[in-house]
């Protein structure tokens, strides 16, 4: 068990080399705190595989290290080489004060960590969608092709509980786990979401630290790892949990980018959330909403910088070209979401059931009243005109909701039964990102207007 | 875990040490630290080694999980453990609902709970249609004839699971 262990921590160090390369080719590496860069170069670089690994596997290629060992030494070699023609470093970003965010929420994340591994799947979606494709994927095909076997892949028939037509970037990413431990430890695995909440937490420090004191900011990221609805999502090994650390650093990373005007950080904002996408499709709406979110705020501002959002918003589109051909030429989709006005006309109901429900996760103990705490500051930093995290997050965060009730409002599955229940995690996004600002919005709304300490 | 005691024990003394500046506490301790490293690590970085090169076989696998309240009454653990054990890890299988089976139409989604559990229990093995299929796992079939070109037959009951003579 210790092995495999060892061997979800090797996958991990490797993915946070592809991060430090990424990092390095856009000019973010030199940028970052020496203490925080290795942070954001894991959670980037568990974002750049989600992206890419499946190219590969619709390639019909294989995500062994056979073929992805050397390809992350490409990456770190182009890093390498880019940054050395690079001119004088700038000064790098403020993360002082890194050891009291280890201390508050490192150790409960060791504990958290050390619990999840400890832990059988118990979901039957876990088990039937996210662990049984990543088994296929790792042990599939040969060494380097033929691994996205379509017998599997092509079959919804067959295996109808497996929702082929989603993305399948998280399965790849257990399946590059399950190399490094030499075999499929479903237990174990749990071990790679703790690993991404790490990447999201260290990446939101270096993000959020030159805006927020040390002390407050750690408290706050020490909270998310102890926040119950969190707890729960690691345990459960759902995609929802690592959908919601990307997204929510992508919607930082971004927010930042349209303070701090620095190209790198829309490059990370950009690789993320294409991650976010590449996760589960859950990822597309959540996207729309920051994109959006920012987008009507940089038409008020600054109407010239929303081509470099709009470029950012197509290359994540892009990101999902492959997973939309394949499933087009597969004929693999989903009659779960059948959008119609006479539909709309007739379920009108589900607009106040859906509304009732994600009022019920907001106010329930496991998110720590996140969502309504965040919305209480950010009115608070409105009305004292410091507005720079306050509006980007009310706007993508009534986004999100006005989407989930479309979508909820044309859905063909059983509302009560099966998808108000889902909420909890669906919504979990939201309420992480909700979080994550919370300090940042508390220090707005309560502190005078000074630099941090 | 005595290992990862010692060592735990051996961390908070070398801190101690280091605090007080006792060079030579603190050079025993290191001692101390390092003894489970050379005992510990070596051997087992050999193991994980040996267990990745073992993985192109990639039929080691722990698929454990918490069985689904909704197939508690349906799950075969002997069918699982002897088509874990007989099928081969690029082999194929199918799913033939017998008996009882084919008489609770109208509980069709216990069946496709169980098909999943079983997709999952034997992944990396892929069900497949029956005439194209290796084996043949029949859900409530002990009490009846085995299928035709059958090269073995496991019984084990309600269920068969049945190796094909000659695989589509």
């Amino acid at each position: 068990m210790i092995l495999h262990a060892v061997g979800v921590l090797v996958a991990n160090a490797l993915l946070a080399v592809i991060g430090m390369g990424v990092l390095l080719l856009i000019d973010g590496w030199r940028r970052l705190g020496r203490w925080t860069r290795p942070g954001v170069a894991l959670l980037l670089g568990q974002g750049a595989f989600v992206v890419v690994a499946p190219w590969l596997l619709y390639a019909g290629l294989s995500v062994s290290p056979l073929l992805v060992v050397p390809l992350i030494a490409l990456v770190l070699g182009a890093g390498i080489l880019v940054s050395r023609r690079r001119a004088l470093p700038p000064d790098p970003r403020p993360g002082g004060g890194g050891w009291i965010a280890v201390l508050l929420a490192g150790v409960p994340l060791v504990f958290l960590g050390a619990r999840a591994s400890y832990h059988a799947l118990f979901q039957f979606d876990t088990i039937s969608n996210w662990a049984t494709k990543g088994i296929v994927i790792w042990a599939g095909g040969h060494r380097l092709t033929g691994v996205f076997d379509p017998r599997f892949f092509t079959r919804p028939d067959l295996h109808p509980q497996s929702h082929l037509e989603y993305p399948v970037g998280f399965n790849a990413l257990l399946a590059w786990n399950f190399h490094w431990m030499g075999t499929a430890d479903t237990w174990i695995v749990h071990l790679q979401l703790a690993l991404l909440l790490a990447g999201a937490i260290a990446t939101v420090w270096a993000l959020l630290r030159p805006i927020v004191p040390a002390l407050p900011l750690a408290v706050g990221l020490a909270g998310l790892v102890l926040m119950p609805s969190v707890v729960d999502a690691v345990l459960s090994a759902y995609a929802d949990l690592p959908l919601a650390c990307v997204w929510a650093t992508g919607a930082i990373a971004l927010m930042r980018w349209r303070v701090e005007k620095e190209r790198y950080l829309l490059a990370l904002a950009t690789v993320v959330l294409s991650a976010a996408v590449a996760i589960k499709q859950d990822g597309g709406f959540y996207d729309v909403a920051v994109y959006v979110g920012l987008g009507v705020v940089l038409a008020f501002e600054e109407r010239r910088r929303l081509l470099e959002l709009a470029a950012s918003a197509a290359i994540v589109a892009l990101t999902t070209v492959p997973w939309r051909i394949y499933n087009a030429v597969h004929g693999i989709g989903t009659t779960d979401i059948r959008p119609g006005v006479s539909r709309m006309r007739a379920e009108t109901g589900n607009v106040r059931l859906t509304l009732d429900g994600i009022l019920h996760v907001f106010t329930s103990h496991g998110t720590l009243f996140a969502v309504p705490l965040a919305v209480g500051f950010a009115v608070a930093c409105i009305v004292k005109n410091r507005r720079t995290e306050a509006v980007p997050l009310l706007l993508t965060g009534g986004v999100v909701v006005v989407s989930l009730v479309l979508i909820y409002w044309n859905a063909a599955v059983n509302l009560p039964l099966v998808l108000i229940p889902a909420l909890s995690r669906i919504l979990i996004g939201l309420v992480v990102l909700a979080w994550l600002l919370l300090p940042a919005l508390v220090y707005g709304a309560l502190v005078p207007a000074e630099p941090p300490s | 875990m005595a290992i990862g005691l010692t060592m735990v024990l051996a961390a908070v003394a070398l801190g101690l040490a280091y605090a007080a500046r006792a060079r030579r506490v603190e050079a025993a301790t290191v001692l101390i630290v390092a003894l489970p490293v050379v005992l510990f690590v070596p051997p087992n970085t050999q193991r994980w080694i040996d267990q990745l090169r073992r993985d192109h076989n990639r039929n080691s696998h722990t698929n454990r999980a918490v069985i689904p309240v909704a197939i508690l009454s349906v799950q075969n653990q002997a069918l699982e453990d002897q088509a874990r054990l007989s099928i081969g890890s690029h082999q194929t299988y199918a799913i033939v609902p017998r008996g009882s089976w084919a008489r609770r139409r109208a509980n069709t989604s216990e069946l496709t709970y169980l098909e999943s559990w079983l997709q999952f229990q034997l992944a990396p093995r892929l069900q497949v249609e029956p005439d194209r299929a290796d084996w043949l796992i029949v859900l409530d079939g002990a009490n009846e004839p085995p299928p035709k070109g059958a090269a073995a037959v496991y019984t084990l009951d309600p269920d068969l699971l049945v190796r094909r003579l000659v695989p589509g």
